[in-house]
């Protein structure tokens, strides 16, 4: 979750008003302040290319002084339209308007704009589609197969990232590192990386402010750091659940480089074995839910710990999907996809029992418009006595 | 069939049947010829028919199985990667963690050794940018008033060179020299940049309680930023470890006068060991200083 300004949760969840300041850069410099958004939203998703996405609905044309007005589809005869595809990006930021009046600011994304679509008569409202700057580096191929080999899988991901955006700031707040032994990739940059990253057990996006940031891969033992509850002064609104057994693992087993002359393999085994977790491994007839199993090889891994703590953290991707949540709640533009969140729901008709479980945020849509809906997709990780 | 949970694997997930890796565990030239092997992602062992024309593999040897006609077979023997480098850490914690602090107010200095004037717990706080201070209201009856704001300014020794010295008469290659500090202010600045310096102040030649001198060429150098609560690592441009190698540099400093750049960082666990630079290197045997 993004560092929320002071009183962010009470505002959140009572009576607020929004505002949404969109800017076009290029190149550093600002080319427009406070497009007029007419709709639109922000899609984050934990198990895209590009962890971020913006969709936005425009006007045709956008005021540049008080009587002048520029079409908002860049002209072919114009060098430097306003918007374009040529390098051009979306700054967001996202205000709640407290009672007081004072603004609660959160970035909420700096996009690459990828799509215009409009009428060149200006007939119609311009469609703007962006997406993070991961795009940059994914769309940067290998021209032929690349071997890396270094003393830190976090630097090797700064540096795979830097060749493609060389002014590009990579945070690493990853608690855990690992020397890479050679690991080749043949054109797949951003696969790379993000197999960089699952050797450490962390995961590589990038931030609301464009930073790719290095940062822990959550765990089914991480805390929650946002609670949806129904109710009044909550922000729950709904909650719909799906259950199935495709593609849950509850079993993960990390195979690292076994050194030569050794007789017992470099494999860390991860299981979900919490009695409270509704994936919970072992025997069904005996109450469990069952056994799946994943076999990932990481051949940059060489310790039986680096296996373990990657185990821990690829098991929590794959497990708990048998119940995920797809909750409609009042809009939280400090969320992160992958932060984990505890979700209270009633478990009687008249509400007096609740039950609180643990989930993990896979995707959600933030609008960018009063009143809009906020579906988050999650995945139910365990129950939470409180 | 040896390993019929393997199999099974394969069609439960409509893969077709591929060859293994396994590692021999046991060899017996028989006769009859018997290799025991165990798949490298674990498992029981088994033995796979060998081909009578194979050479043996011997214990430890990575051996390539392959699935015929419901049977595992010994392929032969690959050659296992090569051991990989083994990396070592040295931790330098700081020798000296000079605090310069000017009042934009009166313009007075005021300087302060972290390490060797106060207590363990303050040994790697270190502060930079504008900070903002009131006065009065503190219960005294008092009102509340703003008085002029601070600059900070942290100057970091850590006698890098020696430890650098120590490293290449051991015939060591320095790969990586990293930093990595917590924000633990209340500030309302989410992002704060660390602005870096070099410095050439030492122990026996400490800074001045006036505006240091900064090394030209060394910063101000803008790291990624962190957030409130943050770790974050930070690894020194080569270029800045050469200079501390060859003591162009003897230090880092974190400079600024900037509100948004204010930022205090220390752990709560590691107190004294927190700012300290970790220098990771391969060399034939560990360094010790």
């Amino acid at each position: 979750m993004w560092p929320l300004p002071e009183g962010y949760g009470e505002v959140v969840t009572g009576s607020n008003g929004l505002s949404v300041v969109a800017d076009v850069w290029k190149a550093g410099v600002r080319l427009y302040s406070n497009l007029p958004v007419a709709g639109g939203d922000i899609s984050v998703d934990a198990n895209s290319t590009t962890r971020r996405s913006c969709n936005l609905t425009l006007p045709p044309f956008l005021p540049t002084s008080l009587y002048a007005e520029t079409p908002a589809l860049p002209d072919p005869l114009v060098q430097a339209p306003v918007l374009a595809t040529r390098g051009h990006e979306v700054r967001i930021k996202h205000s709640l308007i407290a009672s007081d009046g004072r603004p609660l600011t959160l970035p909420v994304g700096r996009f690459r704009i990828d799509n215009l679509d409009g009428s060149d008569l200006g007939r119609t409202e311009v469609s703007l589609t962006g997406v993070s700057r991961e795009a940059y580096v994914a769309d940067d191929t290998f021209s032929s197969p690349r071997t890396v080999a270094g003393p830190s899988a976090a630097a090797l991901i700064g540096v795979l990232i830097r060749e493609s955006l060389p002014q590009a700031v990579v945070i690493a707040t990853a608690t855990r590192d690992a020397p890479v032994q050679a690991l080749t990739e043949d054109t797949d940059r951003w696969g790379l990386i993000l197999t960089l990253a699952r050797s450490i057990g962390a995961q590589v996006y990038a931030d609301p402010l464009g930073q790719f940031v290095i940062t822990d891969a959550p765990t089914t033992s991480s805390p929650a750091v946002w609670t949806f509850a129904p109710g009044e002064g909550r922000t729950l609104l709904d909650s719909r659940r799906s259950e199935t057994r495709a593609g849950v693992v509850n079993q993960m087993v990390v195979q690292g480089a076994t050194p030569e002359g050794a007789t017992d393999p470099i494999v860390g085994v991860w299981r979900d074995e919490d009695p409270s977790s509704p994936t919970r491994w072992g025997d069904p007839d005996a109450g469990a839910w069952g056994k799946a199993t994943d076999i990932l090889s990481q051949p940059s891994l060489t310790t039986l710990a680096q296996c373990r703590a990657v185990a821990a953290a690829e098991g929590a991707k794959r497990v708990g999907s048998q119940a995920g949540l797809n909750l409609s709640a009042v809009p939280h533009a400090g969320l992160e996809a992958w932060d984990v969140v505890d979700v209270v729901v009633p478990t009687s008709v008249s509400g007096r029992t609740k039950t609180v479980r643990r989930h993990v945020i896979d995707s959600f849509s933030l609008p960018l418009t009063p009143g809009g809906d906020f579906p988050v997709s999650t995945r139910d990780l365990r129950a939470v006595v409180s | 069939m040896t390993s019929p949970s393997a199999v099974l694997d394969m069609i439960r997930r409509e893969l077709p049947a591929q060859g293994r890796y396994a590692i021999v565990t046991a060899v017996s030239a028989g006769p009859p010829v018997a290799v025991t092997v165990r798949f490298i992602e674990g498992g029981d062992t088994f033995q796979p028919d060998v081909l009578g024309q194979a050479a043996l593999p011997s214990v430890g040897a990575r051996a390539l199985i392959l699935p015929v006609a419901g049977r595992w077979v010994l392929a032969g023997v690959v050659t296992a990667p090569s051991s990989p480098p083994v990396y070592r850490t040295l931790e330098l914690p700081l020798v000296n963690n000079w605090h310069l602090e000017q009042n934009t107010g009166t313009g007075a200095w005021w300087l302060y050794d972290y390490v060797t004037n106060w207590d363990a717990r303050t040994h790697g706080t270190v502060m930079q940018g504008r900070w903002p201070f009131q006065g009065g209201g503190a219960g005294d009856g008092s009102e509340p008033v703003v008085r002029p704001a601070d600059d900070v300014t942290h100057l970091l020794y850590h006698g890098a060179r020696a430890a650098l010295d120590a490293i290449a008469a051991a015939a060591g290659t320095v790969h990586l020299v990293t930093l990595s500090m917590t924000r633990s202010d209340t500030l309302s600045n989410p992002q704060a940049a660390p602005r870096m310096f070099g410095h050439k102040y030492t122990t026996a030649s400490p800074p001045p309680e006036g505006s240091p001198s900064w090394v030209s060429g060394y910063g101000p150098l803008t790291l990624a930023p962190f957030q409130l609560g943050q770790t974050v690592t930070w690894t020194l441009p080569s270029t800045w470890v050469v200079a501390l190698a060859t003591g162009v540099l003897t230090g880092i400093a974190f400079s600024s006068t900037s509100p948004t750049d204010a930022f205090s960082a220390s752990s709560a666990t590691e107190l004294d060991r927190h700012a300290s630079l970790r220098l990771i290197y391969t060399a034939p045997t560990e360094v010790t200083l």
